[in-house]
């Protein structure tokens, strides 16, 4: 299995009035082609501002925004705008954004959107482009008649489906998805996971699937990896981090998940996830991890290995890497 | 993530700790004081007096501010005002005649650049006959001249020197004595030295010109029979700038007007523009948040409203009715129950509406109309500030616009009618810019903190608009 | 295309708003009886004056002379229902000016000679327009165009000064700019004629004219730019930046449109129903603070016909200016009413 995508200390400062936000704080990964890695973690946490950095759509008042991002084995934080534009958004790499309310577009038609890409990236016509567009919606079982309408006039699961159809439409290799079921009902959650399943299979897609929801996490990925504070506290392949969870943080995290069939008191995790100016002495989670030690509150984790794949941020785990 | 303050006070605030806030609050604090001080020290008698000619009698027509003699180093005349008591009084009775004779006599020095604009005398004049008035005049350098002679009964005169025909053929007839062109105004013939009317270039005559010093003299003598013979005189010699701000075509002081006009304008902007934002933002919260049938009408009103020449009408009613400024606040205040407020409000309150936290109360039992005051208003409330801050200078300015066209109040001094009164006096055309920019400089002014003040509010409560 | 129906429903308001305007405007005027005064004596004057130019009735005797004018005065009064309760009569007067049947001025008169209030007003109306028109159309493009440049560093330096300038110019009304300029250009530097619309006597070359007109019109066109544009375009920037931080703008740049295309079709498209919106609600405060403004400048317009029947008393032309100022309103918002409509695809596909 090839490595599609690494992501080596992914930095993501932006400036706010009241400080330098760090949203993606040294964040490093691998994606492997045809595989699911969700990222998880509480709202705050730097999950959406990760995703946007890995697409190059950066807020105005960015302050620093460094690390290395190799799809294929190109380093593209290294290229310029205008080539990654060209090159990689949308055919590489796309994302489908969280909350579908105001993602289209409201004074173009449907179809207008789903084409636009391809008119841009392709040397197609028109007729063409509205063509794949009505074959990309017949994939997310949309009707083709949605072409002619206008975004006002459709249903938020109807929206939501739009969007992956649009983030499919140029075939990328990577898609990131951004929340992409939170907005909507449990079964039209079920329908859409299930999709993206079957498109996963059929086109060998590797997903990057954000999420604060456990559940539908686990049902999708193949590597987990838990961010907290604007770093990943834990990764690892979603069976190993869900059954033996190394650091505290997912410890708690997964008991915080109510069962259907459970006698068990809910628990939650006491304080409130850091705002992501103030930087934290130590290990960000301390003053929340009820087995923080002494080193926890001076110096910083890196990720210790647990086993082949599976990483913990926690001197619990020791000091090698 | 920058989150907006909530609550009124918060909201207050923090925008007097921003510098224009604290700007705005300077000036208006100022203007505030201003207003105070007219209303305390009796304005009363000023709003009356504005429109009667007689009290302004002792100022200068159309004078420019004195400071201006100041910052152009031109020393230009300023009012020498010689009332009764400064007249020094001797009666001399002639036994043969039965005639007496009251002189006055007074001195002033006089070094300024140039002559009076105006010169007045008011004689009081009691006697049983008739009465021979003289008025000689004596200039530093010595010489003498009669300015003034006639015959009159008893009676309170007001006398402009300069178009009396009895001082005119009284000058006249010195002019011709010393062999000048008799073209020469009172003024100057009075104030120049002899020596330059002769010559045909007149040149003013300080007293500072003579060594040492000296100042001019005036007598006015009235002969009658003695019986029951009194006199007084008031000499005024009315400079070309007066006062802080300059008079107008009709002598009042313009500072006066403003003084007057400043808790005029801001009470009428201040009421129109608290009521009228305070209705539209109940109506549109009212709107939103009953629904249906309410906000069917609601939205229909507004709608109607909004298309209204509302300019047009209040023209018309003013027009017709010719009514006084209060009146006009409640026609502009029923012209505009609903606008756009109620139309930003009822969205607002729509999307508050939402709010679980409001689904909450419902559930717990809250009453609606408790839920509207208590959870939803609040939340509105800086915004209707932040509205009412914009509308008070557009509701100044409406009234200075009916005033403009001569549909304002009729009597009161406001600072539309000032502006009206040089429009058409000629400000503009014939350079009296004192007259027109400084009412309009103050209006200005206040506009500019409210405007400041909105700036403050908008930046604190629509930061993503502002954010860097 | 157009929503018909959407369209229709508005018009249907608008349409009432003008009723109500008239109404209202009747109402108020003849609240006092003035309405009902004009009207009479103008029939008096009209059956008087032709009563004694027929040579027939001149030879009848005094008394009886007196009988047959009182005899048809009143049937005159009779036939146009002048002698109805006030409700009937005010509805005779609304539907009267709704169809601009405005009656005689009582001084003015319009250039042509008529005394037909609608005559004089209509005659002054392009002026209006054509002043009116032209500057709204240069002070709308100047304010986009900063507007825009507003929006590429926002909070920068620029961006804040012209927000400033923008609120401070934007409480103060473009008639008292006018005023100002006036002292400015009329007795400090004399670079544009102090008002009017020709100058006296005017250019008999139809290319001259033109010209002098447009010389005429340039200071009150300069100064109705520099009042209105700042404000414009600070509105115009929120309307842009708002959109631009939507989550569409975001998607259109994940979809590897260039900049370009995403200003004109995700940022400046979306823009455009607002900024209507925006139109017409300051088309109609504007258009008000034009009549003051032509008043400043002599613009013979209807601004400045108003004021000169304030000045002269003559009631019917105050009354007939309201009236058709509520028709300008009316028209104008409908057409920008048909603009929104087109440009904004959720209110054309009815739900």
């Amino acid at each position: 299995m090839s490595t599609i995508l690494t992501v080596e200390n992914l930095r993501l400062y932006y400036r706010t009035r009241r400080g330098i936000v760090k949203a993606v704080n040294n964040v490093s990964f691998q994606l492997e082609r045809g595989k699911t890695l969700a990222v998880v973690g509480e709202s705050g946490c730097g999950k959406s501002s990760l995703a946007y950095a890995l697409i190059r759509i950066l807020p105005r008042n960015v302050h620093e925004y460094s690390g290395v991002i190799r799809i294929d084995g190109v380093d593209v934080l290294k290229l310029s705008e205008e080539e990654f534009r060209k090159n990689y958004r949308m055919k590489k790499i796309s994302i489908v954004p969280q909350g579908a309310m105001n993602s289209l577009n409201p004074v173009l038609k449907v179809g207008d959107q789903l084409a636009e890409p391809l008119l841009v990236h392709l040397d197609i016509d028109k007729d063409e482009a509205l063509r794949r567009a009505a074959e990309v919606l017949e994939n997310v079982r949309l009707p083709k008649a949605l072409l002619e309408r206008y975004p006002h006039e459709l249903s938020g699961g109807m929206k939501q489906r739009v969007l992956i159809a649009m983030a499919l439409i140029m075939k990328p290799e990577i898609v990131i998805l951004d929340e992409p079921t939170s907005a909507l009902d449990i079964i039209t959650q079920a329908n859409i996971i299930n999709f993206l399943k079957d498109l996963q299979s059929e086109y060998n897609l590797s997903y990057i699937f954000i999420t604060h929801d456990l559940g539908v996490a686990s049902e999708l990925s193949d590597y987990f990896a838990v961010m907290y504070a604007g770093k990943i506290a834990e990764m690892g392949p979603a069976e190993d981090v869900l059954t033996n969870p190394m650091h505290p943080y997912t410890e708690k995290l997964l008991k915080t998940t109510p069962r259907l069939r459970s006698e068990s008191m809910l628990e939650f995790i006491p304080g409130s996830p850091p705002d992501l100016i103030e930087q934290i002495p130590g290990c960000s989670f301390n003053p929340r991890c009820p087995y923080a030690f002494e080193k926890c509150r001076i110096k910083e984790p890196h990720m210790i290995r647990i086993s082949s794949q599976h990483y913990a941020a926690c001197w619990l785990r020791g000091d090698e890497k | 993530m920058s989150t907006a303050p909530t609550g009124l006070k918060n909201i207050l605030r923090e925008v007097l700790q921003t510098k224009s806030g604290k700007i705005a609050i300077i000036i208006l604090s100022v203007i505030l004081a201003m207003s105070l001080t007219v209303w305390i020290t009796g304005s009363e008698e000023v709003v009356k007096n504005w429109n009667e000619p007689e009290y302004w009698i002792d100022n200068p027509r159309l004078a420019a501010p004195e400071w201006v003699s100041w910052v152009t180093g031109s020393n230009a005349p300023r009012s020498i005002i010689l009332k009764p008591e400064d007249f020094r009084k001797t009666y001399s009775e002639d036994p043969l005649t039965g005639q007496a004779t009251i002189q006055l006599r007074t001195r002033f020095y006089y070094d300024y650049n140039d002559v009076p604009s105006e010169i007045i005398l008011k004689l009081n004049v009691n006697a049983t006959t008739r009465s021979l008035i003289t008025l000689s005049w004596t200039k530093p350098d010595g010489s003498k001249l009669e300015a003034y002679r006639k015959d009159v009964s008893r009676g309170a005169y007001l006398i402009f020197l300069y178009t009396d025909a009895d001082a005119v053929s009284s000058i006249k007839s010195y002019l011709s004595g010393i062999n000048a062109s008799p073209d020469i105004a009172i003024q100057t013939v009075l104030f120049s030295s002899e020596a330059s009317l002769k010559s045909g270039e007149p040149k003013i005559l300080r007293s500072s010109d003579v060594n040492p010093p000296r100042p001019y003299e005036v007598i006015i003598s009235v002969t009658s029979r003695k019986e029951g013979l009194s006199a007084s005189a008031q000499l005024d010699l009315l400079g070309k700038v007066y006062g802080i701000a300059g008079t107008d075509n009709k002598r009042r002081d313009i500072f006066i007007g403003i003084l007057w006009g400043a808790p005029v304008a801001l009470a009428f902007g201040l009421t129109a523009a608290l009521i009228i934002s305070f209705v539209q933002t109940i109506l549109g919260a009212l709107a939103a948040f009953y629904g249906y049938r309410i906000d069917e009408v609601v939205e229909r009103l507004t709608d109607v409203y909004l298309v209204l020449p509302f300019l047009s009408l209040l023209i018309t009613i003013q027009f017709i009715y010719k009514t006084t400024i209060w009146t006009i606040l409640i026609t502009v205040i029923a012209l505009s129950i609903f606008g756009t407020i109620t139309k930003s409000t009822r969205s607002m309150v729509l999307q508050i509406k939402e709010e679980p936290y409001i689904e909450a109360a419902i559930s717990y039992g809250a009453s609606k109309a408790r839920i509207l005051f208590l959870y939803i208003l609040p939340r509105v409330l800086p915004y209707t500030f932040a509205n009412v801050t914009v509308l008070v200078p557009s509701y100044i300015f409406l009234e200075a616009s009916l005033s403009l066209l001569g549909v304002g109040d009729p009597v009161l001094p406001t600072w539309g009618k000032l502006i009206e009164e040089a429009f058409i006096g000629g400000a503009t055309f014939y350079g009296y810019w004192w007259w027109i920019l400084i009412p309009s400089s103050l209006i200005i002014l206040v506009s500019m903190a409210f405007a400041l003040l909105w700036y403050s509010f908008d930046k604190i409560l629509n930061p993503r608009l502002r954010e860097e | 295309m157009l929503p018909v129906k959407y369209l229709a429903k508005r018009a249907l308001i608008l349409g009432v708003t003008v009723v109500i305007a008239t109404y209202l405007t009747v109402v108020i005027a003849n609240a006092g009886g003035l309405v009902d005064q004009i009207l009479t004596s103008q029939i008096r004057f009209e059956i008087t004056q032709s009563l004694s130019r027929d040579p027939a009735f001149s030879r009848l005797p005094e008394d009886l002379r007196e009988k047959m004018l009182e005899e048809r005065i009143t049937n005159a009064i009779k036939a146009k229902g002048l002698d109805q309760p006030f409700i009937i009569r005010s509805f005779i007067y609304l539907v009267d000016a709704l169809t601009l049947r405005l009656g005689k001025a009582l001084v003015l008169k319009s250039n042509a000679g008529s005394r037909e209030v609608a005559d004089i007003i209509l005659e002054r109306l392009p002026n209006t327009i054509a002043l009116f028109t032209t500057a709204t159309i240069i002070y709308s493009i100047i304010g986009i165009i900063i507007g825009l440049y507003m929006t590429r560093k926002p909070g920068g330096f620029f961006d804040r000064f012209m927000a400033m300038v923008a609120v401070i110019t934007g409480v103060i009304p473009p008639w008292f700019f006018a005023i100002i300029f006036l002292l400015i250009f009329a007795f400090y530097v004399r670079l544009f004629p102090l008002g009017g619309f020709v100058s006296v006597p005017a250019p008999s070359d139809p290319l001259l004219f033109v010209l002098d007109v447009l010389y005429h019109m340039a200071l009150p066109l300069i100064t109705w730019t520099i009042a209105l544009f700042p404000y414009w375009a600070y509105v115009v920037r929120n309307i842009v930046i708002q959109t631009y931080g939507e989550d569409f703008v975001t998607i259109a740049k994940a979809k590897g449109l260039s900049d370009d295309k995403i200003l004109r079709r995700y940022v400046l498209r979306p823009s455009m129903p607002p900024i209507i919106t925006n139109v017409a609600l300051s088309l109609v405060f504007s258009l008000q603070g034009a009549l003051i403004t032509e008043v400043v400048f002599n613009w013979p317009g209807i601004g400045y016909l108003l004021n000169l029947a304030i000045l002269s008393t003559d009631a019917p032309i105050v009354i007939g200016i309201t009236v058709i100022t509520a028709y300008l309103l009316v028209i104008t918002v409908f057409i920008l009413e048909i603009l929104y409509s087109i440009l904004d695809p959720r209110i054309r596909v009815a739900r």
